[in-house]
């Protein structure tokens, strides 16, 4: 049986999470605050807020 | 001067913006107004004269290495920091974070130079969260699900940038056609979460009940991937009289359909800020959470029929507040109403509520503090200032030499029982929160600094609290 597209793309999106927070976890250990860490954790947000959100079948999403 | 507004929530939260941009350009007209949305959402700034560019947020184009098989960090990464570079680091003179979420505050921290001047949340140089100016540290504290905050959220963008909103501030799209009113009434069946609309069976009663008591037009309107929703609401509902727009409409034509009715009945969803812009009166059907002191309806004559859960909002009330509303006569005290002042809706509200929304005032308007209401509000207070004076024992030590590492479990301590007092006085959550919010304001420094800012906090609380040890007092502001 084929997988539903969106339960697909949350499936990536939270595997791509699990990657990015263990990435985020060992690069915070070794090096201070800096533009680059700051990015970094962007982009670990905007991935949070987009496995919240691409699972809803609504027509806008929760982001506030 | 050019001006970076970051409003990356969703349509609703992207007109309550459209009257602070307004009153900006009013009472700034050489700025440039740019803004950063979702691009999904960039159609909702159509029509809104006050943007001068509109920047988009395309999570798919930046996040799009990550959604596949083995996830490309290092592409991801890359992808994002060329959008964010194609954003012009550096060359806003002021950014409006009206998003509060933990990306935009990292991406106003990346946006800013030592030019810019940045409102809302951002980061310090540590990666701490910076809330930046006072209207924000309110937002952090009070405004919410479940908080006392009773301002609009139109009015709380607008006093970000130290804006007093007009009238004129709330209009339609521009270049929207003048239309005659073609006695109609407009229903968004639809909502942004499934919780604050109401079931199809429960809208398909409203609409029977509504036309047993008028002739006029029923318009149904929501997004395309609601088509399923009207047709169930439909098939119950027999005759004509009842016109199903739903996913047929695009932004403009809501514009439109609201500019022609007599009244918009919806859920705490975009529409009925639209309806703001059009002063289209709105019945807010503000069911489960929501808070409509926030998000509820700015068209005069507008009212609110709150209810936590659907069942108690029968078909026949609904259908009787829009009879009365339409020959004049006066709604009952259930049904709350906007009113020509701040906050802007007159409703009956328990006690706890009104104690808390009391205390809020007296906190950051220097209102008189409220009465105590029971004999555990009074204990949780001097609870609170016994570990409050411990606290400041603890700083003075800091002051006169002793290590911090020595004491930071006591003050860890302190701070873990002022969360747990909050919890178990509820009423005196807005001042926990308060004091919280304080402290995490206080940026990274040297140590003596810290102390300082943290005594001064403590010290402000201390006011307070002796205050309600001493209720005679309670008429003093601080």
């Amino acid at each position: 049986m084929s997988q539903d597209p969106q339960d697909k793309l949350e499936l990536y999106l939270k595997k791509a999470l699990f990657q990015l927070e263990k990435a985020q976890t060992e690069i915070e250990k070794t090096q201070v605050y800096s533009r680059d860490l700051a990015k970094f954790r962007l982009l670990v947000e905007l991935t949070r807020e987009q496995v919240k959100n691409e699972n809803s079948n609504t027509s806008a999403r929760t982001a506030r | 001067m050019k001006i970076l507004i970051l409003q990356l929530a969703r349509l609703g939260d992207i007109y309550l913006t459209w009257p602070m941009l307004r009153a900006m350009k009013r009472t700034r007209p050489d700025v440039e107004i740019h803004v950063l949305s979702r691009a999904k959402f960039r159609s909702a700034w159509q029509g809104c004269e006050a943007v001068d560019e509109i920047h988009e947020l395309q999570a798919s184009n930046i996040l799009g290495a990550l959604v596949q098989e083995n996830p490309d960090v290092h592409k991801a990464f890359a992808d994002l920091g060329q959008w964010v570079d194609s954003l012009g680091i550096g060359t806003y003179d002021e950014i409006y974070n009206l998003s509060f979420s933990p990306a935009s505050s990292y991406l106003t921290s990346l946006l800013v130079s030592p030019k810019t001047i940045p409102f809302g949340y951002t980061r310090f140089t540590d990666g701490y969260l910076n809330i930046t100016d006072d209207m924000s540290a309110y937002f952090y504290a009070q405004v919410g699900l479940g908080r006392p905050n009773r301002f609009h959220l139109a009015e709380i963008f607008a006093s970000m940038a130290s804006l007093d909103l007009r009238e004129s501030d709330w209009m339609p799209a521009a270049k929207t056609p003048k239309a005659n009113k073609t006695s109609s009434i407009v229903v968004h069946v639809g909502a942004s979460e499934t919780q604050k609309t109401l079931s199809p069976d429960k809208w398909s009663a409203i609409l029977a009940q509504l036309c047993k008591i008028t002739d006029k037009k029923l318009i149904l309107i929501g997004a395309e991937n609601e088509c399923e929703i009207a047709e169930r609401i439909l098939s119950s509902v027999s005759g004509d009289q009842v016109e199903n727009r739903v996913g047929k409409t695009h932004l403009r034509d809501v514009f439109a359909l609201l500019e022609q009715a007599d009244l918009l009945i919806g859920g705490d969803s975009a529409p009925i800020h639209m309806a703001s812009l059009t002063q289209t009166p709105t019945l807010n059907l503000s069911v489960g959470a929501v808070n409509f002191w926030e998000t509820g309806p700015r068209a005069p004559r507008s009212l609110i029929l709150r209810s936590d859960d659907e069942n108690d909002l029968g078909s026949d009330r609904v259908a009787q507040v829009v009879e009365r509303f339409f020959s004049g006569q006066p709604q009952d005290l259930a049904v709350i109403q906007l009113i020509k002042a701040i906050p802007c809706y007159r409703c009956l509200n328990h006690q706890d509520q009104e104690f808390q929304w009391n205390l809020v005032q007296a906190i950051y308007q220097g209102h008189s503090f409220p009465e105590p209401l029971d004999q555990q509000m009074a204990l949780a207070i001097d609870q609170l200032f016994d570990v409050n004076e411990l606290m400041l024992e603890q700083l003075e030590s800091i002051r006169k030499g002793l290590e911090v590492q020595k004491l930071a479990g006591i003050m860890d301590r302190g701070e873990e029982i002022f969360q747990a007092l909050g919890q178990l006085a509820p009423n005196l959550a807005p001042l926990v929160r308060w004091y919280q919010t304080e402290k995490l304001r206080i940026g990274p420094g040297p140590q003596e600094a810290i102390v300082e800012r943290s005594r001064d906090v403590h010290n402000l609380l201390k006011k307070v609290l002796t205050l309600y040890r001493a209720p005679e007092n309670l008429e003093e502001s601080l």
